[in-house]
C-alpha cells in the first residue's frame, strides 16, 4: 500500500490527539508491525466522562473499512487540533479493526490496519 | 449485495444503494411524463453535440425529457460502478452519486465524463492500486467535462476522427493529473470546502485553458437558461425530496428522531451522516435540505431548471455529507445580505447558483459560527461572480473554485482570531488561579 508508514504515523496522530482533547495527562502508545499489518494500542487516564468518550470512539472506530475515503481523505488526519472529530470517522475508515472502551479506569483503544 | 428497501444497520449499504437506484428510476420515469420517447431522443442528441460549458441548461437544448432521462441515466451508471466497486454505500457514495445527477442536467453527459473517468483509471494503474480506491475521484473529477466537448466541437469542424481521439485524450489527461492534485487541494482548505475537486479541476482547467487562448482560441460566454416550468419541476421535486422523508422517516422505525441531532455537527469533511448517525436519518435530512432549497429558489422568483435543480441536488446529496439547516442557512444568508448592496439581484442567474452552490462553505458556519458563516457567503458571492472566466466556464464546479480561495484567505485569519481569543482565555483562567 502506498504511503502505509505515513498513513499510521497520522492514525497515530489523531487518536492522540483525541486523548489530549479529552484531558489525559498519561499516554502510553504501542505500535507493533506484524506480518500482515499495523497493530497500534493506546492506554490513558481519561478521567471523568471517560465513558462517553470511548463509547463515542468506539463508534467511529467500527465504522466499515472504505479504501476509496481513505484513499481520498488520508491527508487530513491527524493534522490539526479541531475538536469536531470529523476525522475520527476517517481513521474508522481507514482502519480494519478498531475498538474503545474502558478497562479499570483506563482508556483503551486498539486498531489494527491490514497492509493491502 | 441485493437491493431491499427493508433497513437494517447490518443491510444499510443495501439499503442506500436502492434508494439511489429508484431515485434514478424516477428520474428516467419523469423524462417519459415530460416528453415523449421522440423528443427525449431528439433531446439527447442536442445534448451531446452542444458545448457543455456554463450556463448551459439542458433542459433548455434538450427538453425536460431529455435533460431528465441524461441525468437518470448517469446517476444510474455511477451507483453501478460504485456497487460494482464493492464499497460501502454510505454519504460519500450519496453525495457523489446526486453531483453526478445533478451537474447531468446543465453540463455532464455519457459521453464527456467517460474519458475522464478512464484518465483516473489509467492512474490507478500508473499507481498499481485499484481503481475502486479512486472511484470518488473519478466520479467528481467529471467537473470538467465540458473540456472534452469543447476540444471535440473545436476540432469537429476539421476532421471527426481527429476530434474525437483528441477530445479523448484530454478528457484522459485531465482524469490522470486529477487525483494528486484533488488529494493536494484538500490540505490547502482542511475539508471546510466541501467540493474540493471543484478546486482542484478549476486549477487544471485554468491552465489548460491558458494554453488554449495562447493558441488564439476565444471562449464565447455562453447562457442558456429555460424558465416557465416551475410547476412541473416543482411538482418532482416536491415528490422526490417528499419520498426521501417518508422512506428515511419509516426506515427510522417511524420516527424523526435524530433529526435535530444531526445538525451538531460543523459539516467538515469527513462529514459522512450516514456513518454517524445513520442511514434513515440522513435521507431524511436529504429530503429536508432538498425541500428547503428548492423552496428558496421559488421565494426569491428565480427559475426550476437544469441548473438550478443541480444546485438543489447538490445540496441534497451532500445532505448525507456534511449539509444540514443549520449550517447551510448562514452562508445562504451572506449571498442574501450581499444582494441587498451589490449590483445584482437574487434572481439573477449567476447569484442564484451562488447562493445555492456557496452551500459548500457551510462547515465554515458549522466550525466557526453564524457571523463567519455570513461573512463566507458575502466574500463567496462576489468571488464566484469573477473567477469564472479564468477557465472559461468549463469547470462546472466554479463554486467550488471560488470557495478554495475564500478558504485560504478566511481559514488563517479565523484560526488566528480563535487562537487569540484562547489564549486571552487561558492567561485570564491563569491569573484568576495565582
Amino acid at each position: 500500500m502506498q504511503n502505509m508508514k505515513t498513513k499510521i504515523n497520522r492514525i497515530i496522530s489523531e487518536l492522540t490527539l483525541f486523548q489530549l482533547n479529552e484531558g489525559c495527562t498519561q499516554i502510553d502508545m504501542s505500535l507493533t508491525r506484524e506480518d500482515n499489518g499495523y497493530q497500534i494500542n493506546f492506554k490513558s487516564n481519561i478521567g471523568e466522562g471517560g465513558e462517553t468518550a470511548a463509547r463515542s470512539l468506539n463508534k467511529f472506530l467500527k465504522a466499515e473499512r472504505n479504501e476509496a475515503v481513505e484513499n481520498y481523505y488520508w491527508e487530513l488526519a491527524g493534522d490539526d487540533e479541531g475538536s469536531d472529530n470529523s476525522e475520527l470517522q476517517l481513521i474508522g475508515q481507514m482502519i480494519d479493526i478498531g475498538s474503545s472502551e474502558i478497562i479499570d479506569g483506563y482508556l483503551v483503544i486498539k486498531a489494527f490496519k491490514m497492509n493491502r | 449485495m441485493k437491493l431491499t428497501l427493508h433497513y437494517s444497520s447490518e443491510r444499510s449499504s443495501d439499503f442506500v444503494c436502492t434508494i439511489l437506484a429508484l431515485f434514478s428510476a424516477m428520474m428516467i420515469a419523469f423524462a417519459f411524463v415530460a416528453n415523449t420517447p421522440a423528443e427525449i431522443a431528439s433531446g439527447l442528441l442536442n445534448i451531446l453535440r452542444n458545448p457543455a460549458g456554463l450556463i448551459t441548461d439542458y433542459i433548455e437544448i434538450g427538453t425536460i425529457g431529455g435533460a431528465f432521462f441524461n441525468a437518470g441515466l448517469l446517476m444510474l451508471f455511477s451507483v453501478v460502478i460504485l456497487r460494482k466497486a464493492h464499497l460501502p454505500f454510505t454519504g460519500t457514495s450519496i453525495a457523489s452519486s446526486f453531483l453526478m445527477s445533478g451537474f447531468a442536467l446543465f453540463g455532464k453527459n455519457l459521453l464527456n465524463v467517460l474519458p475522464i473517468m478512464a484518465g483516473v483509471y489509467i492512474y490507478a494503474k500508473f499507481r498499481h492500486e485499484s481503481f475502486r480506491k479512486f472511484i470518488y475521484v473519478a466520479i467528481f473529477g467529471t467537473s470538467l467535462s465540458p473540456i472534452v466537448t469543447e476540444v471535440g466541437l473545436l476540432l469537429g469542424s476539421s476532421s471527426s476522427t481527429i476530434a474525437v481521439i483528441s477530445a479523448v485524450l484530454i478528457g484522459i489527461l485531465i482524469g490522470f493529473v486529477l487525483p494528486p492534485i484533488a488529494a493536494y487541494t484538500l490540505r490547502v482548505h482542511q475539508g471546510y470546502n466541501l467540493y474540493n475537486v471543484g478546486f482542484a479541476a478549476g486549477l487544471i482547467g485554468l491552465v489548460i485553458v491558458s494554453i488554449m487562448r495562447s493558441f488564439g482560441y476565444v471562449f464565447e460566454p455562453r447562457m442558456q437558461w429555460s424558465a416557465g416550468n416551475n410547476f412541473i419541476l416543482g411538482a418532482f421535486l416536491l415528490a422526490a425530496f417528499l419520498m426521501l422523508i417518508i422512506a428515511g422517516f419509516i426506515a427510522n422505525g417511524k420516527s424523526f428522531k435524530g433529526i435535530v441531532h444531526i445538525m451538531r455537527h460543523s459539516g467538515r469533511a469527513i462529514a459522512d451522516f450516514v456513518v454517524m448517525d445513520g442511514a434513515p436519518v440522513s435521507i431524511m435530512n436529504m429530503g429536508i435540505v432538498g425541500l428547503f432549497a428548492t423552496f428558496y429558489v421559488i421565494a426569491v422568483g428565480g427559475a426550476l431548471n437544469g441548473p438550478t435543480i443541480g444546485g438543489i441536488f447538490t445540496i441534497a446529496g451532500f445532505g448525507a455529507y456534511g449539509k444540514h439547516l443549520k449550517n447551510i442557512i448562514w452562508v445562504m444568508l451572506g449571498v442574501i445580505i450581499s444582494s441587498l448592496c451589490m449590483v445584482w439581484s437574487l434572481s439573477d442567474p449567476s447569484v442564484l447558483l451562488a447562493a445555492l452552490f456557496s452551500t459548500c462553505l457551510a462547515p465554515i458556519a458549522g466550525h466557526f459560527g453564524a457571523i463567519w458563516g455570513v461573512v463566507a457567503g458575502i466574500i463567496h458571492s462576489s468571488v464566484v461572480l469573477n473567477v469564472g472566466v479564468l477557465y472559461g466556464g468549463l469547470n462546472l464546479y466554479n463554486n467550488g473554485f471560488a470557495a478554495g480561495l475564500v478558504c485560504i484567505v478566511l481559514l488563517p485569519l479565523m484560526n488566528a482570531i480563535r487562537e487569540n481569543k484562547r489564549g486571552t482565555f487561558d492567561a485570564k483562567h491563569e491569573n484568576k488561579n495565582k
